[in-house]
């Protein structure tokens, strides 16, 4: 079920009210798993198994590990190992067999692997880090190996983060799960209103940016190079309000129905000062666990820079093929990787040449650094939203030697729209930034209903209502 | 709980208000089947020539181009059903030529009410008063915002001032233009074959009521001594070429026998090799300057008929 669809709008309000008219915690849950699975189910059915074997799987080998203490590095690797089985089969065993046919034809051997075809399940990388997160978890000894096996397939199926984030950290989720969470005014209506804002960044802006993005992107040829740069800058937009979109619903419906999901995203496109700093504020949840379960582990006590930096490239290399079974993700991810390591080993002199300049208070350095972080992001961004690599060569090519901007008015509107929608987007995230608004439903409820009121009309009025699937779903 | 009902009904209440409003804004806003119902209302008596169908007649003929007093009555994606309630609700004392379109899918596709362009039976219902008068006010075929693109766009349209409507004073479609044909689709052919796949239909049951709507507005034309004038306006010769010729020999068949039964006049242009590429939009719409040349061909002869 997508959140832009209207079967959310029904689903969701009877499951608040089911949810809180049920009388005992055991209840609510077991109720919650089931909508959960309804919800997920309305894509695909028979996936539903593949999200119970996953949940089966991980519940298992914590109990396992934590009863039979001395084979618990054996059951945790091979949890894991069965979980990135599901993850290769589903999702990079055709991307595999291609790339071996590719490889093994280059020395003249023919090879014929039969194709899978099959439809990738939704969210698949989502809840299955999820899982493997909370198996890590109770091998670390961060938190005791649940018992209730409905209680832990809630943890890892909970509908509104299931598809496509935030990734749950069970320290954090599981937990609520034996609270009996009363209905609270104040938190259903930010959730509300952040559910709004969600609806606003992926109807208005993603969708609306998506229309120019995609015209330009799958049809390269026939653009110059402001068009492709122009419609690059879009496709960041397009990919946060997509995402982060998908994420501020997620969390709005959490917090109607009394739980706290991690935030995901902290303004990343208008306010990073350096591409760390990008990572810091962008997908938080998936950084995050790339960060707890790879980096850290890889770079253990070691003190050593270049380990260091190769840690960095090495989980940012990682990280792409979680995006997707394609060389566009993975050189995308490399290049953030670079950009990565190249901020790691100039971070000292940095920081010295700013102290000694007095730069770091300063407005317009901070602003410059802003759009510098911008377009290194949407340069390696590039990649990720080309076609193929030759599309985003091209692309390159096209930005930096044909750059010719030829007036015209044709879809003046649609122009003037996306600006005004961007700019709404750009005054709300800068105000929220340097604090000039922190309300609270309780104290400034007219405010509050005016904001949402004032969103609810944006959406009506511009957005995009057949605009279709998230892009973090295909992840 | 007063907090959080505010809130919400403050939400409801908004959402309602915007419905309202929008409708009104929208069924202001400029259309094709508002003008066309004002213009037959208002010229009804001076009328000779009517053309119905779809969208290869709506961008295909131009009125101002036949003998007369000819009006375009098409709209995008017409069907017989719509043609024959138009016809039927307006009596032209003048009215000498009615022409009907018979093109590839026309015999074929389902009602308009039941097809993907469903909402269109609201403009015929809200700006031309024709269909089926028995449907509850609660059904979607009764209000603009139950086809929310086409209500944002018209919204939109009214925040934008916009000033091409997409037809001249005398109902042609005029947005079909040369310049703004995707060049890169119609040369891969993918356009055509785009095309023919929506088109062609495995399933021919609609085939016998549609037939009656066309034997039902040859009785009409009769009845009310207009001559009916069935063409097949020109398509791309890849459009011909990927055509299926089970469909097309039926299409065929049942024009045959209409026009032996009624001595009704078939004017077919489908393979008319005078027409180039640039007098197409796409594979089976003509652009404005096909249009020009179609028009002036049909005129031609029709005027052999008198």
């Amino acid at each position: 079920m997508l959140f832009n669809s209207f079967a959310f709008l029904l689903f969701f309000p009877i499951v608040c009210i089911v949810y809180f008219a049920l009388p005992t915690l055991k209840l609510r849950n077991l109720f919650l798993l089931v909508a959960s699975y309804y919800f997920y189910m309305n894509w695909e059915p028979v996936y539903a198994l593949l999200l119970l074997a996953s949940t089966g799987i991980t519940y298992f080998a914590a109990l396992g590990g934590a009863r039979f203490l001395k084979h618990k590095t054996l059951i945790l690797t091979t949890g894991i190992v069965l979980n990135l089985l599901i993850l290769f089969f589903f999702k990079y065993f055709n991307f595999a067999a291609e790339n071996l046919v590719a490889v093994m034809s280059c020395f003249g051997v023919k090879m014929h692997v039969p194709e899978f075809k099959v439809l990738l399940p939704v969210g698949i990388s989502f809840y299955i880090f999820q899982a493997l997160g909370y198996m890590i978890d109770v091998h670390r000894g961060d938190i005791k190996p649940e018992k209730n096996f409905f209680t832990y397939a809630l943890f890892v199926s909970f509908f509104p983060q299931l598809v496509a984030g935030p990734i749950e950290r069970s320290t954090n989720l599981l937990v609520q799960f034996y609270e009996k969470h009363k209905f609270e005014e104040e938190k259903a209506i930010s959730g509300i209103t952040m559910m709004l804002w969600g609806y606003f960044l992926k109807l208005v802006i993603a969708d609306r940016c998506a229309i120019y993005v995609d015209a330009v992107y799958n049809n390269m040829v026939n653009h110059n190079g402001s068009s492709i740069l122009l419609a690059s800058i879009l496709f960041c937009f397009q990919l946060y309000g997509d995402f982060a979109g998908y994420s501020y619903i997620a969390i709005g419906c959490s917090r109607v129905l009394g739980f706290h999901l991690m935030d995901n995203f902290r303004r990343p496109y208008f306010f990073s000062i350096s591409v760390q700093d990008f990572w810091k504020r962008n997908h938080i949840s998936l950084t995050s666990w790339f960060m707890d379960y790879v980096y850290y582990p890889m770079v253990g006590s070691s003190t050593k820079l270049w380990w260091w930096c190769v840690s960095i490239f090495i989980t940012f290399f990682i990280s792409g093929f979680w995006h997707g079974a394609a060389w566009t993700f993975v050189l995308s991810f490399s290049i953030f990787g670079f950009y990565l390591v190249i901020c790691t080993l100039k971070d000292k002199q940095q920081r010295k040449f700013e102290k000694k300049h007095g730069l770091k208070k300063k407005e317009w350095w901070l602003w410059l650094n802003r759009i510098i972080t911008f377009f290194l992001v949407m340069y390696a961004l590039v990649y990720f939203r080309a076609n193929c690599i030759s599309d985003a060569f091209v692309a390159t090519k096209q930005m930096f030697t044909n750059l010719i901007i030829v007036p015209h008015s044709e879809g003046l509107p649609y122009r003037i729209i996306t600006l005004f929608v961007l700019l709404v987007l750009f005054v709300t995230e800068y105000m929220i930034e340097y604090k000039k608004i922190a309300l609270k439903p309780s104290n400034e409820l007219r405010i509050y209903t005016l904001c949402s009121v004032c969103l609810l009309y944006l959406i009506l009025v511009l957005g995009i209502f057949d605009g279709g699937q998230f892009i973090y779903f295909q992840f | 709980m007063k907090k959080f009902l505010t809130y919400f009904f403050s939400l409801v209440l908004s959402v309602l208000l915007f419905l309202v409003v929008g409708e009104i804004i929208a069924r202001q806003c400029p259309n094709p089947y508002k003008y066309k119902n004002h213009w037959m209302e208002t010229h009804k008596g001076e009328v000779e020539t009517l053309i119905l169908g779809g969208s290869q007649t709506f961008y295909g003929v131009k009125p101002d181009l036949l003998d007369g007093q000819a009006f375009n009555l098409a709209n995008a994606s017409q069907h017989l059903e719509q043609d024959l309630w138009l016809l039927k609700k307006y009596e032209c004392p003048r009215l000498k030529i009615v022409i009907v379109p018979i093109s590839y899918p026309t015999l074929f596709c389902g009602k308009l009410k039941d097809g993907n362009e469903w909402y269109r039976i609201i403009y015929y219902r809200l700006y031309m008063g024709v269909g089926n008068p028995d449907y509850s006010m609660f059904l979607r075929y009764n209000y603009e915002f139950c086809y929310w693109r086409s209500f944002q766009g018209k919204i939109l349209k009214a925040l934008f001032k916009h000033s091409n409507p997409g037809y001249n004073d005398l109902g042609w479609g005029n947005t079909y233009r040369l310049s703004s044909k995707n060049y890169k689709s119609w040369e891969s052919g993918s356009e055509v074959s785009n095309a023919i796949k929506r088109h062609t239909f495995t399933d021919f049951s609609d085939v016998d009521k549609n037939e009656q709507y066309l034997r039902d507005i040859v009785e009409e034309c009769k009845s009310r001594d207009i001559k009916l004038v069935l063409i097949t306006p020109p398509c791309w010769k890849l459009y011909r070429e990927m055509m299926n010729e089970k469909q097309y020999d039926k299409m065929k068949k049942i024009i045959n026998s209409i026009v032996d039964d009624y001595g009704v006049i078939y004017l077919d242009y489908l393979q008319d090799n005078r027409f180039v590429e640039d007098d197409f939009y796409d594979s089976n719409h003509l652009s404005e300057y096909g249009a020009e040349k179609f028009s002036i061909l049909l005129n031609k002869d029709l005027l052999k008929l008198h």
